[in-house]
């Protein structure tokens, strides 16, 4: 199992089930509640953009082809997971959180050992009697475990010019509620001719821009690890360093940094 | 202890719409000029998710007093959101004109917890408000 990881650049909507009242939510994993990016978003994207001579051969073929049945292809993709989602706080600007669940997850997925098990409340910018806020939270310095440095490290992959700096690991349900509170969420109107409001309010919601999401891909059975089509498949992800996911593509959603 | 069937939240929600749009229609016989104060409620009872969300309970908690005098339906439905919230976290001191202050004196664990369960309630008002003022067109 391979891992790619994905800082987002900017919002990323991913058209969900979600659709009480006046909102557009996104897509949810079904278990937990927290947002994703399904696999099919991912791959779908990434088929797009292959050399129509390969692409057969990576993601199979599709009901269009001259050959009436459908083939596999040699690479699978997993669905895309949350791993930090940054919060604005009053004390240090932004704090990137996460979660044992997503956390755990994450080490799982990437072989990641950890020396001291995850537990709510690590966070790695320590100082000694300074309060953490998180949007309506306050959390005292004494509530908070310091989390070293160079473990902390493991979870928070980074790319040269992407790194996060705070971390904080809360408790999962409250996990849950403040990435639903950090969510990016957009009013929307309708203007009509006068130039004013037709109709009432829409909100549609996004994964906040510099989120850090990851995904796991991998040779199918069939393909009895087919060295070659892993090859492909990794420069494929190279190529496209930066790639677009998701909807609304137009308004600029769904930038990613692929590392 | 309030019974957390699945179905618990539902029926809060309806409940509580429900109860709203009959004692407006009590007030307010005619249907043609009750719709106004339906369509108030029908938008604030949506309204309460994302708001929830974006700003948080306490604001929340601040727009009882803050909805301007023409828009009390609006409010009535604020009012009855933070009645049916106490109820289920079995609190006394949420609900109330003056208890805004009560919010602050909670622990972080607490009043994320606290705001968990008022988003889950928020999102059934936003679904059944749909079917309660199924009759209400032009709202959002």
């Amino acid at each position: 199992m391979n891992i790619q990881h994905l800082y987002l650049l900017s919002p990323l909507h991913t058209g969900g089930t979600t659709q009480e009242g006046n909102l557009l939510g996104i897509a949810r994993e079904s278990h937990t509640n927290f947002p994703y990016i399904p696999s099919s978003t991912i791959r779908g994207r990434l088929r797009a953009a292959v050399d129509d001579n390969k692409r057969d051969a990576l993601f199979g073929n599709d009901l269009n082809s001259d050959n009436g049945n459908l083939t596999q292809g040699s690479v699978w993709v997993g669905d895309g997971s949350l791993l930090w989602l940054p919060v604005p706080s009053l004390s240090h600007g932004v704090i990137w959180i996460s979660c044992p669940l997503l956390l755990n997850r994450y080490a799982r997925v990437a072989k990641v050992t950890s020396q001291t098990a995850i537990v709510p409340y690590l966070y790695n910018f320590h100082q000694a009697n300074e309060k953490v806020y998180l949007k309506d939270a306050i959390f005292d310095s004494s509530e908070l475990i310091n989390w070293d440095k160079g473990q902390a490290k493991k979870f928070t992959p980074h790319q040269s010019n992407v790194a996060i700096e705070r971390a904080l690991v809360l408790p999962d349900q409250h996990c849950a509620t403040v990435i639903q509170m950090g969510l990016w969420r957009q009013v929307k109107i309708k203007l009509d001719q006068h130039k004013t409001v037709d109709g009432g309010f829409r909100y549609e919601e996004a994964i906040p821009p510099d989120t850090l999401m990851y995904f796991p891909w991998g040779i199918t059975a069939q393909a009895k690890g087919n060295q070659e089509a892993g090859e492909q498949f990794q420069d494929l992800l190279t190529v496209n360093a930066i790639m677009q996911i998701g909807g609304q593509e137009s308004l600029g959603r769904g930038f990613v940094e692929c590392f | 202890m309030p019974n957390f069937d699945p179905r618990t939240l539902n029926k809060c929600a309806f409940e509580a719409l429900t109860n709203l749009r009959k004692e407006h229609q009590k007030l307010v016989p005619d249907f043609e000029k009750a719709k106004k104060g339906l369509k108030d409620q029908k938008n604030q009872a949506m309204e309460i998710y994302t708001y929830l969300s974006t700003w948080g309970l306490m604001r929340l908690k601040a727009e009882e007093k803050a909805i301007s005098k023409e828009q009390d339906e609006r409010r009535k439905v604020v009012k009855s959101f933070f009645k049916y919230l106490q109820e289920l976290a079995e609190r006394n001191d949420l609900a109330g004109d003056d208890d805004l202050k009560n919010f602050v004196k909670l622990s972080a664990n607490e009043y994320l917890g606290l705001t968990g369960l008022a988003i889950e309630l928020a999102n059934e008002f936003g679904f059944w408000a749909n079917a309660v003022y199924h009759d209400i067109t032009g709202a959002q």
